[in-house]
Formats: structure tokens, C-alpha cells, sequence
């Protein structure tokens, strides 16, 4: 009998964190995501946020939780078919539109090579914007994240994007890559590396490569930086977000000036040396620009990366499981957890709490 | 170890492994059919996406893995070990008695149990999706004119070999080619099979009935290859034009009718053909038209038209044209009338059609005052006429004589908006040639837009962007100002506006104000919010002719909404 009770009582201690998840108060909020980009059944451009919506346990007004599969506009992986546009919901509490990079012919390849090929489907038109900004009501908060409104996206489109979540972009992208040697480098980015320098792609190492919409490519590699974006939060970032963390962050982001009204959350910044910040000033790239940025009055976010790309599953239906990965967390993991995990779980809960009120 | 004791041992390991892969299989299959399906279907049913249900399924697959090794190791060390033959035998008996039945269903798949199991048959154009088909839906496939099967039963599954081998058989009997293009239903790499798959589908036209064991989990992955491979279909829409190369065209949605002049070669496909037009009235006429008559026949012909000729005299009467109008109206098809280039029997017939009166007379109708202007064939507008004159006006058909000398130019166009709107075929007496070209500005757009093909709207600039002219009465521009509303909009007889309001650009606050500015001008407001769907309210409204039509939006959007328009 008694072991019987150690027995009980260990498997319910293993599952306690599941079941105080189970008892914890739903918080049901009305939240749209767009994601262009799943070519893969892993939908790992949204599998980010959905995580912590379900670690915050927001559910749909009906009561469920939202489906990874299901809760979003754009491509269905299943079908391989582009899902369907925006559609407007009157005043919802959470617009947020995690890519609009889109799906292009390669991508749904087993293993895709890396090569351009034909857009199936991506972008996002007028049409469709003029959707989400006519839903978004002043009680609606919006977020965007990079690649909200560069390629495929028209100019004319994407400068209205950035008007709206408060943001000028000048058409800089970069990325982290731990080795340039690694088949993850994309093959447009060799080819047109090559093709604008005349020479082989040599890098070893890791390394930052920054990518202009004019298609000049800037490569530093462990010569001319220690390889790492910063992600660090600014004050006003901690005054309003006291749980988030400094992190590398390794992934695609965008190098964008906030407009007028908005505020710093926080930056990105580099570790150069002295030839590496020559370089990156002749290529007018700052060595320290915004990474996110709030609009208080229009209630807008601006991610300037990849955030919500999370290719992992997560426990995240076991309470205070979250606090364990952050410490254990490594590479693109140690941002996520660390960084952007804390930051929408807060965001979450101040739109919750509003909508209480 | 004796040879006794090892001999058992071997029978026991011989009679678990029996009861294992028995079990296994036998109970598979009824746990497909019973647990499975059902749930899936469940799941389905709740609105789960495929993704959360695949995700959910897979712990049902490990579930009875893991169910079917745990039972068949308590066989072994509970029943087997243990040397409870009598236990073992029942417990081995029942599962090949498992086996055999789950065989049996399996192997008869017209059985009821199978059956309500089964996906349902998703028709196709050129493909049809379902479950394995028995010898009579292959006879009827056969017949419904199916050039061959795509079988994704896997050989290599000792359960679906011999169903593939009966269904080869039975095709090959009733004249179907069977494609065997093995796929595995839950694991594996099917990467082969997709690739001969996207072949079949582009190399031929032919149409396939495609089917695994159920029809549910294998052809799905190859309904999305098709859906992949093959493309969506697209919406086809269209806009009539009213600028034609040789002059105006002229429509009435709900009438079925359009007119205007000889259209050139590819405004016989763009402009006329494509519009739905199944009938066309040539005016024609033998000696100067000869030409055109002989090349009319012969497109007609080639684009399956029907062709009537009914010549009109020159200089054309009101009776000539209502005698073409009457005929007209006796027609069910979409009709196209049309002369060469002379645009005043297409004015005529437009009078007649929408107001069942016209003004006639030559172009150079002379008073004692001087010569009026005519405004197509509903108004005129001239010096103040003698009783002579006014006799002779009336005599061309004038009903109304309105003075506009006392008329300021703020109130003009609100005085011709209603003679428009009564239908009344009006003489303006204007105080001087710049009134009198005031009005026949103003009653031109709201009659017609324009008569001059709309040069005069090219590239018109305004304070916040310059007009786009799309055709005689629809123009593209930018916001009007407060006072723009006068000296452009009214002005030039703008009918209507078309506000197309853009939520990433502009405000509520926006759409009040414009609808506040137009009531004011006494200028009919529509405004569409520029989303999704906004071709499907701007489309219906475009189709009706209402004189010049001015689609409003913000500047930097005029070359997006040019853009679209184009496409139509």
C-alpha cells in the first residue's frame, strides 16, 4: 500500500506542472496570424508563437485552444496550396503576421536546394493589407516581424507596411551563419556573392553576411567580427518587459529606423574589429540599430527578425517549464527562451489584462 | 539444457512469436477499422487541422505497438513460461482466429465493416480519388470512359499483394491500365512514387481512378501532388470598354445591348467577343463601307457570330434607327449594333435606347443667333433663339428650353444634373460661348463622360496627384480638394464618385469628410473599401453607364488601381 502511495504520489509530482497548466485560467483572446511561409508540415514560421500562446493558455472566444495546423492565413502545407487571404473579424485583440516571404517551387522539395525558383505563392498585396489595417481597431495590437513586407512584397506596398508599424526600412537584411561551409548557406547567396566579387566563396568559420535589396552582398567573416548579433534590451525595454534577457540571436533579421512616435524595446548590436566596422561603414550598415519597436498609441510592434521561427516542440503545456529551457537553452534556442518567449508571453498578458478591463 | 527442455523452448519461442505477429496483424486491423478511422473521423468532425490530427494519431499507432509487445511478453513469461499450455493454446487459437477474420475483411473489401470505413470517392476532372475498387466499379469506370488506375497498394505488404494482383487481373479484363506505384501508408519514403506520380500527371490528358487500401490516407498525399502539380483555376472576369480605336462604345448592362463603331481586329476578340456578344447588327452600307461589309462577314463567321445587316441612308432618320432599335429589342443574345466611325447614328440609337427619344438634324443645325452645340443627341446648348428658331428646335425633337443666363457657375452643374435626370431632350440658352461651353462640358460628363475618347482627361493635374483616363467615362485620380469639388469635379460633369478608401492610408475621419464634401456638391458618393473583394462592388457599379465615373484614392495608390483596372 505504501509503495503503492510513493508511487501515486511520484507520478503526480512528475505531472503537477501539467496539471497546474490544466487549472490555470484560460485566457481567450481573438488573435489572426498570417504565415506565408509554410511549405513544411512543421510550420515552423508560426510554431513560435503558437507555443506561447499555448504556454499562456490563450484559447479562441469558443473556447479552444488555437491549432498550429488550422488558426492561420496562408499556405497549407497539407494541400500545397495557397490558403486563403486575410480575412477581416471585427475587432480583434492580436493581428500579428509572422512571414510573408512565401512559398516558392524549391521549398516544397524533400530536400530543397537553396536555388531560386518560381513563387507559388507570397507577398503581401494592398488588398490584403488594406484588410488587416481596416480590422485592426484601436484595441487591436499588431505585430510584425521580418519578412513582413521585403521580398516578395511590391515597394509601394511594403513603404505603406513600414508607414503603419512604424518603421523605415533601407533595404539591409542579415543573418548570423555558424559555418560558411555548411550546406544551410543559401545557393543564391554564393552565386551572387561570387558574381558581384569575381572570386570563390572561400569563408570558413561563422560569420554575419548582410544582403541588399539592390543585391550587394557584405560578408564578415571571423576576421573581421566575432560572428554575434546582440540582442540587448534597452531600458524603456526593461522598464515594461523586466523578464527578457540579452541573447545572440542567429537568424534572419532586418536593419530598420524607427519613425516618429515609436520607441526603442530593444537593439541589435556586433562585435567588430576595426576593419570590420570600416567595412560595414562604407557600406553605410550601423553597427547597432533597433531590433524592436513599439508604437505606444498605435499599439504596433515591429520585430526586426525572424522571432516567431521556431523549428522545436516544446513542453509548453507543463507550467514553468519555460524557465527550464531558458537555462539549458543553446543557439537559436537561448533567444527564444530567453528573449522573445518573455517578451510575448508580457505582451499577451497586457492585451489580456486591457481586454478584462 | 536437456534436448527436451530446448525443444520447448523453441516451441514456446515458435508460439509467441505466432501469437505476436498474429496479434499483430489481426488486431491491427480491426484496431484500423474500429479505433482509428473513427477517431480520425472524430477529430475531423471537431475541426481539428490535419496537422493536430496526424499529431494525435501517431500516439494511437505507438499506443497499439507498444499495446500488442506488452500483452504478447505477458504471453510469454505469464502463460508460455510458466507452461500453461491449455491457456496458451486458447490465447494463440484467438488471435489466428483474430488474423483469419481481419484477413477475410481485409481481402473482401465489399464487406459492410470495410465499407463504413472507407473515404468517399472525390471526383476530379481528370482524376478521382477513393478507396480499392472491386470488379464492378472497374467495369464502370471503364465505361464513364477512365483511361486507367493509379494503384498505391504496396506489393511488399504481404496483406496487400494479393489484392493488387486481383485488381491487375480484373483491370486488364475489363481494358484499364493499372499504374503500380507502391506508396507505404505511415512510414517510409514515398519520394519514388510522388516523382512517377507529377510524370504521369503532365505527360498525358488521360484520366486516372487513384486509390490506396481506404482511400484515405495514401491518395491524400497524392491528391496534393495533383493539386500541386496541376495549379488552381482562374476566375475569369471583365469590364466592358467604351473606347473603342474608331470612337465610343456604348452599353446598357441591363438591356443586352451595346453599339458604337467597326471594331478593329483584336477589339473583335478583347472587346466584343469576350463580353459574352453572340449577335451583331451591321449599318453598314454597300459603295463607301463595301470593304468593311466583306471583312465583317467573314469575322462573324470565323468567330461564330451572327451576323444581320441593316444598311442605314445617310443623312440617318429617327424612324431608320428606331426600326434598328426595335429589331434589337427582339433579340435574346447579347447584341452589338455598330456603323463604321460616324458617331452620330450611335448617339441616335443610345437617345432611343435609354431616354426612347432622340434629337436629329445635321451637325451644323443653324439658328438666326448662330450655331448651338450639340451634347451628343439629348441636349443642345446655343444664343438665345428667335420663335422661328425655337420652332425649328422643337421640330428636331427639343422638349425643354431652359435659360441659363441667370445661372452662376456654382449652380450649374446642379441645373443640368436635373435635366438629366428628368430625360428631358433640353436647349440651354447660355449667356455667352464660355457659358455655353460650361454647359456642354458639364452635361457631356454627366451624359456621356466624354465624346472625345476623354483626351481632355489625360494626365489632368490636382493638388495631390495627376488623373489617369481609362476610358471615355472613368477616370482614376486623387483625392479632390474642397475646392477641386467645383473646379474639376463639377466642372467637368463628373456623375459620381467612387471613393475607394484604403485602411492602411486613411482614417474614418477621411471617409466623413469626403462623404460630407460630396453632399455638398450634390455629387453621388460610393465608396468601397479598397480589401479583398472590393472588384466585386466596383465591378457592378462600372458595368452601369452613369456618365463620367471618378474613382477617388489616395495618390500613392493611383498606379496599384490602374494596375488592377487594366487587368479587367
Amino acid at each position: 500500500m505504501k509503495r503503492l502511495l510513493i508511487v501515486v504520489l511520484v507520478i503526480t509530482i512528475a505531472f503537477l506542472p501539467r496539471l497546474i497548466w490544466s487549472l490555470k485560467e484560460s485566457k481567450p483572446l481573438t488573435i489572426q496570424v498570417v504565415d506565408k511561409t509554410a511549405p513544411k508540415k512543421d510550420y515552423r514560421e508560426h510554431n513560435g508563437l503558437f507555443q506561447v500562446l499555448d504556454y499562456e493558455k490563450v484559447v479562441t472566444p469558443s473556447g479552444r485552444l488555437y491549432d498550429l495546423g488550422k488558426d492561420y492565413f496562408g499556405f497549407d502545407p497539407y494541400d500545397k496550396v495557397p490558403g486563403a487571404k486575410y480575412q477581416s473579424k471585427t475587432d480583434p485583440d492580436l493581428i500579428y503576421i509572422t512571414d510573408t516571404y512565401g512559398v516558392f517551387d524549391d521549398d516544397l522539395e524533400e530536400k530543397p536546394t537553396g536555388k531560386k525558383s518560381e513563387l507559388i505563392d507570397g507577398g503581401m498585396d494592398l488588398l490584403e493589407w488594406n484588410t488587416i489595417m481596416s480590422s485592426k481597431s484601436e484595441h487591436t495590437t499588431l505585430i510584425a516581424e521580418f519578412n513582413s513586407f521585403a521580398s516578395p512584397t511590391e515597394e509601394s506596398v511594403s513603404d505603406i507596411m513600414q508607414k503603419n508599424v512604424g518603421v523605415r526600412w533601407d533595404g539591409w537584411i542579415g543573418r548570423h551563419f555558424p559555418d560558411f561551409e555548411n550546406d544551410e548557406i543559401p545557393q543564391w547567396l554564393i552565386q551572387g556573392y561570387e558574381e558581384q566579387n569575381g572570386k570563390p566563396w572561400t569563408f570558413t568559420g561563422d560569420g554575419l553576411v548582410f544582403v541588399h535589396t539592390s543585391g550587394e552582398i557584405i560578408v564578415l567573416d571571423d576576421v573581421l567580427s566575432d560572428g554575434q548579433v546582440k540582442f540587448t534590451p534597452t531600458e524603456i525595454g526593461l522598464d515594461q518587459f523586466p523578464s527578457i534577457s540579452s541573447a545572440p540571436y542567429l537568424y534572419w533579421f532586418d536593419i530598420v529606423e524607427p519613425l516618429e512616435g515609436t520607441e526603442i524595446l530593444a537593439r541589435y548590436s556586433f562585435e567588430l574589429t576595426e576593419k570590420g566596422e570600416l567595412v560595414m561603414i562604407d557600406a553605410g550598415i550601423p553597427t547597432n540599430f533597433p531590433a524592436v519597436i513599439h508604437h505606444k498609441q498605435n499599439k504596433t510592434y515591429y520585430f526586426a527578425g525572424d522571432y516567431a521561427d521556431f523549428e522545436k516542440r516544446a513542453f509548453t503545456k507543463w507550467q514553468g517549464f519555460p524557465m527550464m529551457y531558458k537555462y539549458f537553452a543553446t543557439d537559436h534556442s537561448e533567444f527564444y527562451w530567453k528573449s522573445y518567449f518573455p517578451l510575448l508571453s508580457k505582451i499577451i498578458s497586457d492585451i489580456h489584462e486591457e481586454r478584462k478591463r | 539444457m536437456g534436448t527436451q527442455t530446448k525443444d520447448r523452448y523453441f516451441l514456446k519461442l515458435l508460439i509467441w512469436f505466432i501469437f505476436l505477429s498474429t496479434l499483430g496483424v489481426g488486431g491491427g486491423i480491426f484496431f484500423l477499422l474500429f479505433a482509428v478511422v473513427p477517431i480520425e473521423q472524430h477529430f475531423t468532425d471537431l475541426g481539428w487541422s490535419q496537422f493536430k490530427i496526424d499529431s494525435v494519431m501517431k500516439y494511437f499507432v505507438i499506443g497499439w505497438v507498444v499495446f500488442g509487445m506488452s500483452v504478447s511478453f505477458l504471453y510469454f513469461f505469464f502463460v508460455l513460461k510458466k507452461n500453461h499450455w491449455k491457456s496458451a493454446g486458447i490465447g494463440v487459437g484467438f488471435t489466428i482466429l483474430l488474423f483469419t477474420g481481419g484477413l477475410y475483411y481485409f481481402l473482401n473489401t465489399g464487406t459492410g465493416l470495410v465499407q463504413s470505413s472507407q473515404g468517399e470517392v472525390v471526383e476530379g476532372e481528370r482524376f478521382t480519388f477513393g478507396p480499392y475498387p472491386e470488379e464492378d466499379l472497374l467495369k464502370k469506370l471503364h465505361e464513364e470512359g477512365y483511361d486507367g488506375i493509379i494503384t498505391l497498394l504496396n506489393p511488399a505488404l504481404p496483406i496487400e499483394k494479393p489484392l493488387l494482383d486481383k485488381e491487375t487481373k480484373s483491370a486488364e479484363e475489363v481494358g484499364l491500365t493499372v499504374h503500380s506505384l507502391p506508396m507505404l501508408p505511415w512510414v517510409g519514403d514515398n519520394s519514388g512514387s510522388i516523382e512517377k506520380i507529377k510524370k504521369l500527371i503532365s505527360q498525358d490528358n488521360k484520366r486516372y481512378y487513384v486509390h490506396c487500401y481506404l482511400g484515405r490516407h495514401r491518395v491524400d498525399v497524392v491528391k496534393q501532388v495533383v493539386n500541386e502539380e496541376l495549379g488552381e483555376t482562374i476566375d475569369v472576369r471583365f469590364l466592358q470598354p467604351t473606347t473603342l480605336e474608331r470612337g465610343s462604345l456604348f452599353h446598357f448592362a441591363d438591356k443586352n445591348i451595346l453599339m458604337g463603331p467597326y471594331p478593329t481586329d483584336e477589339e473583335w476578340f478583347t472587346r466584343i467577343k469576350r463580353g459574352g456578344t453572340e449577335h451583331i447588327i451591321s449599318l453598314l452600307k454597300e459603295g463607301s463601307d463595301s470593304k468593311w461589309i466583306e471583312k465583317e462577314q467573314q469575322t462573324t463567321t470565323d468567330s461564330e457570330l451572327t451576323l444581320t445587316q441593316i444598311p442605314l441612308q445617310s443623312p440617318v432618320s429617327s424612324a431608320e434607327i428606331r426600326k434598328v432599335v426595335d429589331y434589337a429589342r427582339t433579340l435574346d443574345q447579347r447584341v452589338y449594333i455598330h456603323n463604321f466611325n460616324d458617331p452620330v447614328p450611335i448617339l441616335m440609337l443610345q437617345a432611343l435606347i435609354s431616354w426612347d427619344k432622340t434629337l436629329e438634324g445635321p451637325d451644323d443645325f443653324s439658328l438666326s443667333c448662330g450655331n448651338p452645340l450639340w451634347i451628343g443627341r439629348k441636349m443642345m446648348t446655343g444664343c438665345t433663339p428667335s420663335e422661328q428658331d425655337r420652332k425649328l428646335l422643337s421640330s428636331a425633337g427639343v422638349e425643354k428650353f431652359v435659360d441659363a443666363s441667370e445661372i452662376d457657375s456654382a449652380n450649374l452643374y446642379t441645373s443640368v444634373k436635373h435635366a438629366v435626370e428628368s430625360k428631358k431632350l433640353t436647349y440651354w440658352i447660355g449667356k455667352d460661348a464660355l457659358q455655353q461651353q460650361q454647359i456642354a462640358r458639364i452635361a457631356e460628363g454627366l451624359l456621356y463622360g466624354s465624346l472625345t475618347r476623354g483626351v481632355e482627361f489625360v494626365d489632368n493635374k490636382l493638388k495631390t496627384g495627376i488623373t489617369t483616363k481609362h476610358e471615355r467615362n472613368l477616370l482614376v485620380g486623387p483625392m479632390l480638394t474642397p475646392a477641386e469639388y467645383e473646379t474639376f469635379a463639377q466642372k467637368n460633369g463628373i456623375a459620381r464618385i467612387v471613393y475607394l478608401h484604403a485602411a492602411s492610408l486613411q482614417t474614418n475621419e477621411d471617409s466623413f469628410f469626403v462623404k460630407e464634401t460630396s453632399e455638398k456638391a450634390g455629387i453621388p458618393l460610393s465608396q468601397i473599401d479598397l480589401e479583398g473583394d472590393y472588384a466585386d462592388q466596383l465591378l457592378p457599379l462600372l458595368e452601369n453607364e452613369q456618365g463620367m465615373t471618378y474613382i477617388m484614392t489616395d495618390a500613392s495608390l493611383i498606379p496599384q488601381v490602374n494596375a488592377y483596372l487594366k487587368k479587367y
